[in-house]
């Protein structure tokens, strides 16, 4: 029998086991919440849903990188993905967290910050990316599509 | 918070497995280095924190049409096309 989640967004949602995430350090600012859904609506593409399991109010808009920022590219020690036991680095699967406003036009992903996902076994992590260069803020929507003021 | 008065080279341990070492002081900075096992994050304060901030504010995402955002994205990349 699938667990059935109560959410604010989305109503009622039967996730899988498999389906769901596991962030055995949480996210930073919510160490303690550590199961979530990656929720996909093609409508929606190439954003999607990290639902939090355990606190059915929380959600994130994520979305893939390398369609907001072609040559986004990011370079990640061995020890910093060992949480996530992800012996090859090829496989990750990598998001964004967005920050969504009223005025979508002010849209931002935080490129600092990304998530890895080890589709083998399903954990996750955020890193936090040493590169001074990437901005936390990348205003995917403007022109010309580039870091904060 | 703990403060310790370090003079160049001397060290605290923290746990039985972290150390933090004054490497150099020039003027009003501090080097400082960390020995700490492979897994454990090290990160300036206000990097963790502006990262810590951008979670925050995207959880507060409250309404949002992500059909909306999807189609922003398609018409900015199709007139960057033109």
């Amino acid at each position: 029998m699938c667990p059935v989640y109560h959410t604010l967004r989305f109503g009622s949602i039967e996730i899988k086991e498999p389906d769901s995430l596991e962030f055995p350090e949480g996210l930073l600012g919510f160490p303690q919440l550590k199961h979530y859904a990656l929720l996909e609506d093609s409508e929606q593409a190439p954003f999607l849903w990290l639902q939090s399991l355990e606190n059915t109010d929380l959600s994130f808009v994520l979305v893939d990188p390398s369609v907001i920022k072609p040559d986004y590219q990011i370079r990640v020690g061995k020890e910093e993905v060992q949480s996530i036991e992800l012996d090859d680095p090829t496989e990750a699967r990598v998001f964004v967290i967005c920050v969504v406003p009223q005025e979508i036009s002010n849209s931002s992903a935080n490129l600092k910050g990304p998530i890895i996902i080890n589709p083998k076994n399903r954990k996750a992590r955020q890193i936090v990316l040493a590169d001074e260069n990437l901005p936390t803020r990348f205003f995917f929507l403007q022109d010309p599509g580039g870091e904060s003021q | 918070m703990l403060v310790l008065t370090r003079k160049i080279d001397e060290s605290i341990i923290i746990g039985d497995n972290i150390e933090i070492k004054v490497v150099e002081v020039k003027g009003d900075t501090v080097r400082l280095g960390v020995s700490a096992p492979k897994e454990v994050r090290i990160h300036r304060r206000e990097v963790y924190e502006a990262i810590l901030k951008e979670n925050l504010a995207a959880a507060q995402s409250g309404k949002t049409d992500l059909t909306r955002l999807a189609s922003a994205l398609k018409n900015l990349k199709e007139t960057r096309k033109k």
